[in-house]
Parts: C-alpha cells; sequence; structure tokens
C-alpha cells in the first residue's frame, strides 16, 4: 500500500519536472539568473562585467516591448529616432542596475518554483532568490512570446513590486510634465551617476 | 530652524490648494502629500540617513540584527492578532509560540531563535486584515514624518501604537522609539540607496512601490494574477496571439 501511494506521488510530480524542463518561456529566466550568478563572482573590471551582461539583457528581454508600456500614450508621439532612443536608454539602464546591484557573492542560489499560464503567450515565472542569512526574495518574470518566436522576460516582480507598472506610472508623470527630451535626460543622468560610481570604487 | 521648516510647510500646504491636478485617481491629495514627501526626504537626508549611517559604521551586523529582533519581538502582538482576525488560527497560534519562544530561548526578543523552529516572521498589520475583509484601499496619503499611507491602513497607526509595550515604557518611550527608528532606517539603507538610483520620479516611484507592495502583503505573497497584464492589453498591437 504504501509503495503504491509513493508511485502515485512520483508519477503526479513528474508533469510537473516535465513542464519545468520543457517549458521554453523559464529559459530567459535561467540565462538571466546564471549570468547574475557569473556576474556575482566575476572579480573582473566593471567595465567587463558590463560587455559580459549586455548582451544577456538584450537577448532574454523584450526591450522594445517594454519601451512601448512604460511610455503609455506617449510612444506613439515619439519619432521613430526617439523610439529608438528611449529603447537603448532603458537597455542601458536596465544592465547598470543588474551590475550594481549583484556586484558581490554571498552564496546566493535562484529557485525556480512553478510557470502559470497567463494566456496563450504569457506566462508568469515564479522564482526565489535564497540568501545565507535572510529570508528569501520573491522574484517573479512576466515572460511572453515574441513575434520573431523566443520568449523574453517584459516585467520583473520583485516582492510583489511590478517593476512594468511602476515605471510606466513614474514616467508617464514625467513625460506630462518634461515630455520626452526630460525623461531622456533624467535616465541618462542615473546612468551617468552609476558610472561615476563605479570609477569612485576603482 | 525647525520652525522655518514647519512655516514653510504650512505654507505650502496652503498654496497647494491652486497646483495642478493630480496625475492618478487613487492620489487626490497629490499636491499635499508631494510637499510632505520632500519634507520627510529633507530630514531623512540631513538627519536620519547620517544618524543611521553612523551607526552601521560602529554596530556590527550581529549586533544590529539583535535589536531588529528585540524591536520586531516586542511589536508581534499586532502580526498575531491580526492572524486571529483573518482567521489564521494556526497563524495566530504558531505567532503566540514563537514570541514565547524568542522571549525566553532568545533572551528578551534579541535572538530569533523561533524562524529556525520552523515558527517563521509573519508580516501582518490592521490595514491588512482589513484588505482581507474586502474593504477597499481608498486614498494614498503621504504624511510627515510617517511616511506613506492609505486611508484603509490609517487605523492600523492607532492600534499598533496602543498594542505596542513602548508605549507604556514613560520616559524611556521616545528614547526606544529613536532607536527603533534609527536601525529601521539602518536595515533599509540598501533599498533607499536603490530606489534613489534608479527612480526619477522619486515620489511617484515611492507611491506605486507601497502601494503595490501592500497589495502583495494582503495575499500573503500570492496575489492573483488575474489583471497582471492589463497594461499590456491596452495596447491592441500586443494581444497578438499565435
Amino acid at each position: 500500500m504504501m509503495n503504491k501511494i509513493i508511485w502515485q506521488l512520483l508519477l503526479l510530480q513528474l508533469p510537473i519536472l516535465a513542464i519545468a524542463q520543457n517549458n521554453d518561456a523559464i529559459q530567459p529566466v535561467t540565462y538571466l539568473h546564471q549570468s547574475l550568478i557569473t556576474v556575482m563572482q566575476d572579480q573582473r573590471d566593471v567595465s567587463e562585467r558590463l560587455a559580459f551582461l549586455e548582451p544577456i539583457i538584450q537577448d532574454n528581454f523584450d526591450m522594445p516591448v517594454i519601451a512601448r508600456v512604460v511610455s503609455g500614450r506617449y510612444w506613439k508621439t515619439f519619432s521613430p529616432d526617439q523610439q529608438q532612443q528611449f529603447i537603448d536608454i532603458l537597455h542601458q539602464l536596465s544592465v547598470q542596475t543588474y551590475i550594481n546591484q549583484f556586484d558581490h557573492f554571498s552564496d546566493e542560489r535562484f529557485e525556480y518554483l512553478e510557470s502559470q499560464n497567463i494566456r496563450r503567450n504569457r506566462q508568469l515565472i515564479k522564482t526565489q532568490l535564497v540568501r545565507l542569512d535572510a529570508p528569501p526574495i520573491s522574484l517573479d518574470y512576466l515572460v511572453h512570446h515574441s513575434k520573431d518566436g523566443a520568449w523574453r522576460i517584459i516585467s520583473v516582480i520583485a516582492e510583489g513590486v511590478n517593476d512594468l507598472s511602476l515605471r510606466r506610472t513614474e514616467y508617464n508623470t514625467v513625460l506630462k510634465d518634461q515630455g520626452w527630451h526630460g525623461l531622456i535626460a533624467a535616465i541618462q543622468k542615473k546612468i551617468d551617476n552609476y558610472n561615476i560610481k563605479h570609477q569612485t570604487k576603482q | 530652524m525647525l520652525k522655518s521648516l514647519i512655516t514653510l510647510v504650512i505654507c505650502s500646504w496652503l498654496l497647494g490648494c491652486a497646483s495642478t491636478p493630480s496625475s492618478v485617481s487613487y492620489d487626490p491629495y497629490e499636491s499635499y502629500n508631494r510637499i510632505n514627501f520632500e519634507l520627510n526626504e529633507f530630514l531623512d537626508k540631513n538627519l536620519l540617513k547620517p544618524i543611521a549611517n553612523g551607526y552601521v559604521k560602529v554596530a556590527p551586523a550581529p549586533v544590529r540584527g539583535r535589536i531588529t529582533n528585540f524591536f520586531e519581538n516586542i511589536g508581534y502582538l499586532n502580526i498575531i492578532l491580526n492572524d486571529f482576525l483573518q482567521g489564521n488560527v494556526d497563524h495566530g497560534l504558531s505567532g503566540v509560540t514563537r514570541v514565547v519562544f524568542n522571549s525566553t530561548i532568545g533572551i528578551g526578543g534579541l535572538h530569533d531563535v523561533a524562524t529556525a523552529m520552523n515558527l517563521p516572521k509573519r508580516n501582518e498589520d490592521f490595514g491588512q486584515t482589513l484588505g482581507v475583509w474586502g474593504v477597499g484601499r481608498g486614498s494614498y496619503w503621504y504624511l510627515p514624518f510617517f511616511g506613506p499611507n492609505t486611508t484603509r491602513n490609517i487605523p492600523n497607526f492607532l492600534i499598533s501604537i496602543a498594542l505596542s509595550p513602548l508605549t507604556y515604557v514613560g520616559g524611556q518611550t521616545f528614547i526606544a522609539t529613536g532607536v527603533n527608528a534609527v536601525n529601521q532606517r539602518a536595515n533599509l539603507l540598501r533599498v533607499s540607496d536603490l530606489r534613489d538610483e534608479v527612480a526619477v520620479d522619486v515620489y511617484a516611484f515611492t507611491r506605486e512601490a507601497f502601494l503595490q507592495r501592500r497589495e502583495f502583503l494582503i495575499y500573503n505573497g500570492n496575489p492573483p494574477i488575474e489583471g497582471i497584464d492589463d497594461i499590456l492589453n491596452e495596447d491592441d498591437d500586443l494581444l497578438y496571439e499565435e
């Protein structure tokens, strides 16, 4: 009887493991996490770490969609050049933020928890950052199936705070008062501050 | 200098009557909230944060951890009460056990022995309880000194003060509250640095992060996924199906 129960429990687990292994939607999150561990353990110069992480962010985040969503109704008022500049500056800010936040390793590890379907081309990937001497941090990723066929991240939800909706509200306030130029200047200032911080550390 | 600051804030509130309308419907008092926000940021930058930075330099992490444990332990009654009010009897009873173990084996709450005994720390308050009971969030408030809040959470203010033993220690209340404030600020230094590094509108960033975090806590870290992609659905081009 006990063996039967154990086998049934094991068989129940197999589809979950299969989903985890065969679910392509998890890939961008996996690549990002593996890269962040590498960056945390990496003792190289910050410019080399930036160069390492830039293509990872480029490939695994759908920055054009993110840019479109966070600018809301103002997106269509930008010229094509302005749209591309906005995408590029968001990418730079993301890379800089990750490098700055994940700058040392203390035996953390990322743990996959589960995936939930939201609609046919969107999933919520639930993970957590497990730390040795502090409670884990909940990190959920909204991923979608891009038109080119790849799954990419469009939002990070850290401890319940949805990065996409937070930035949309914040950026729309700035766009309303200062327009595209004001927002770009404000984001560029953040990037410049990061560069000054890196130079000071070195 | 404090009198000048208060005069400036009151004048700003009065002038706020004629200021620009709110940017979002759930922040109808935005013009006043922004004034209070600037006051708090000024006090934080010039008073609390420097003290917290100095405290971090002189108090090693294990010492700060014990002080955090102590204040969390004596404030845990509010969490226990709200677990029961939300119908989480098991959690409430675990909370009682947690306080007993931390207060005794944990030497007056200095050591968090309960977490290792599978009695983890929970986060509940009366604002969350009202949310669980179905009460709407109400408006966003940014209060001088106390920071972000909502209409729904304001009763928790009074309840947490009434339930805290710190309220009843007479002349030591002020000192104990000050130590707690500095310790909590020290614990949030890295988070506030991140906020200052990435936010282009620090007020709006703080508001949105606070409100979303409150919803997360009401659902005990497991909010419903319905509506999670609503902002994507506003753009027809992003609603393509395979």
